[in-house]
């Protein structure tokens, strides 16, 4: 007798909270996913539990680069990717610095703030390097930095830039006579030794959404490997380029960065692993959000049937 | 990482984390709701981008490669030597030829450079996909039984087989050229339309990877530079 008003208290409770949450407020699940966000940046950083393939194929390119080649690193990144071009470019620098590969940093038709961010970026990781082991990474005989190229004019990209790619694979010195400080390539030790494609082993783009012309012209045209380091957006659309051999590798976005640092065994926790600590929690939260959202939604169903 | 030698006690360094700070959190105010403020901060976010285009664009481009060589083409022909660098000036006539779009009259001036923009465009995407789309095509040929060292590999066979699928049932649904209703094709176009929602999804996913990026990466700009930046070299 007095189990039945029991069980209809119980149900409409359950009733009341699956129509609270099918109208949660956008506004409580930002606020939620603010807090956990910022209280994340005080765990510590988590392991990173296992790196993909086209991350380590992309660590084993860099790893096999013979003495007497370089790695060319179109860094066409700038402050609207570096959320996740950052960390990438970083670890794939401290790297190069720790291997002593030689390489050449570009920016082909992207972005003309760039190379100025490039800069910054490799006088801090080369003042970390001298910092850690004494030794000092000079500019013009270990790495330099060419500056921004634009592709057609005034930053359009596109089908110019193939035409830009091809000049640039043939004659390096003729597409940039001089680097980001206007100093004549032909006066910097490596550019003396590097006046083409065939003198790289490897080419890496670090961008936004790097353009296809970097597979077809460098990869099918020069048969020099490519490797995309990009935003985790685009990683899907790059990935059938990595199935058919097209790609040499890809780092993608933040999670690429991080497992990268993890291959690395930095002594010190990277951008990449750092950021990747409130980004577990984040997409927790938000996978937790979406069955709840479910969950109101299918009770909701119940209720009209 | 802090920035190597920054002053967190400059007056400049504190004045651009406050603003970077107060920036970030204006941007972030509107996804709790529009304002005024966050309007405004766009509109000069705008106007701020378009300026520094122009300028790079004219400092970085056109200057160097345009009319820095016209400048001292000129400047040898004043001392007397012979330039040919002064031709370069001729490029505005195409470069003019583009704004003829603006005036009736003359819009007949700018199909040529359109037309000559097309040609080259179109001559460089067809060998652009030709050197892209050929190896998508022979890669597509897998074998349906992989064999590594002799053995079979498991692993990459059911990768293969599940390649096949996905390609052949993706292909029959955007094959419209005429009804097939057989339950087999039906079938088949439904495998092909789950395969494209798995897609998506993994696409969705690394999108709200990527969004949730751009505001970490915030978060700890706040966190390093103001919190144990600026507020540490001030109290």
């Amino acid at each position: 007798m007095d189990s039945k008003p029991d069980s209809n208290t119980e149900q409409n409770r359950a009733r009341r909270l699956a129509e609270q949450l099918e109208r949660l407020d956008r506004r409580i699940i930002y606020g939620v996913l603010c807090v956990v966000a910022v209280a994340s940046f005080f765990l510590p950083p988590f392991r990173i539990p296992s790196v993909g393939t086209a991350t380590r194929a992309v660590f084993r390119m860099v790893e096999s680069c013979p003495d007497d080649k370089v790695i060319i690193l179109d860094s066409s990144w700038d402050m609207g990717s570096q959320s996740e071009n950052r960390p990438q470019f970083q670890a794939l620098v401290r790297h190069m610095f720790r291997r002593d590969i030689k390489f050449v940093v570009t920016t082909l038709g992207t972005t003309p703030f760039a190379p100025k961010i490039a800069q910054e970026q490799l006088d801090i990781l080369a003042a970390e390097y001298e910092e850690a082991t004494g030794k000092k990474k000079v500019y013009g005989e270990d790495y330099v930095n060419l500056g921004y190229k634009t592709a057609g004019g005034g930053g359009v990209v596109g089908a110019p830039l193939g035409f830009l790619l091809d000049a640039f694979a043939r004659d390096i010195h003729a597409i940039y006579p001089t680097d980001i400080n206007n100093t004549p390539v032909s006066e910097l030790p490596l550019m003396q030794k590097v006046k083409n494609i065939e003198q790289a082993h490897l080419v890496i783009c670090c961008t936004y959404q790097p353009s296809v012309e970097w597979i077809s012209f460098i990869r099918g045209q020069f048969g020099k490997p490519v490797v995309f380091s990009c935003m985790s957006i685009v990683v899907p659309l790059y990935a059938i380029y990595f199935d058919s051999n097209q790609l040499a590798g890809i780092m993608g976005g933040t999670r690429g960065a991080a497992e990268y640092e993890t291959l690395l065994e930095l002594e010190t926790v990277g951008e990449g692993r750092q950021l990747m600590t409130p980004q577990s929690l984040v997409h927790l939260l938000i996978i937790a959000f979406i069955i709840l959202g479910n969950v109101g939604y299918l009770s909701s169903l119940r209720r009209k049937r | 990482m802090l920035a190597v030698g920054a002053d967190y006690g400059d007056v400049f360094k504190i004045v651009e984390v406050v603003v970077g700070t107060i920036t970030f959190m204006i941007v972030v105010s509107y996804v709790f709701k529009d304002n005024a403020v966050y309007r405004m901060l766009s509109h000069i976010l705008l106007g701020v981008a378009t300026a520094i285009v122009i300028a790079i664009t004219w400092r970085n481009v056109l200057q160097p490669n345009w009319w820095g060589p016209v400048q001292e083409g000129f400047s040898n022909i004043r001392k007397g030597t012979r330039d040919w660098n002064v031709l370069w000036l001729l490029c505005v006539i195409p470069g003019a030829m583009w704004y003829t779009l603006y005036f009736k009259k003359l819009e007949w001036m700018s199909r040529i450079v359109f037309g000559m923009f097309i040609g080259m465009g179109a001559g460089l995407a067809f060998k652009n996909y030709l050197l892209l789309i050929v190896p998508q095509i022979t890669q597509s040929f897998k074998p349906l039984l992989a064999v590594h060292d002799g053995r079979i590999d498991p692993a990459t066979t059911i990768k293969n087989l599940l390649f096949l699928a996905t390609l052949v049932t993706v292909l029959v649904y955007f094959f419209f050229t005429f009804r097939m209703e057989t339950p087999l094709f039906k079938r088949t176009r439904a495998y092909g339309r789950w395969m494209m929602m798995i897609c998506f999804g993994t696409l969705f996913g690394y999108t709200v990877m990527t969004r949730m990026s751009y505001f970490l990466e915030r978060l700890r700009y706040v966190k390093l530079e103001l919190f144990e930046g600026v507020f540490k070299a001030m109290f």
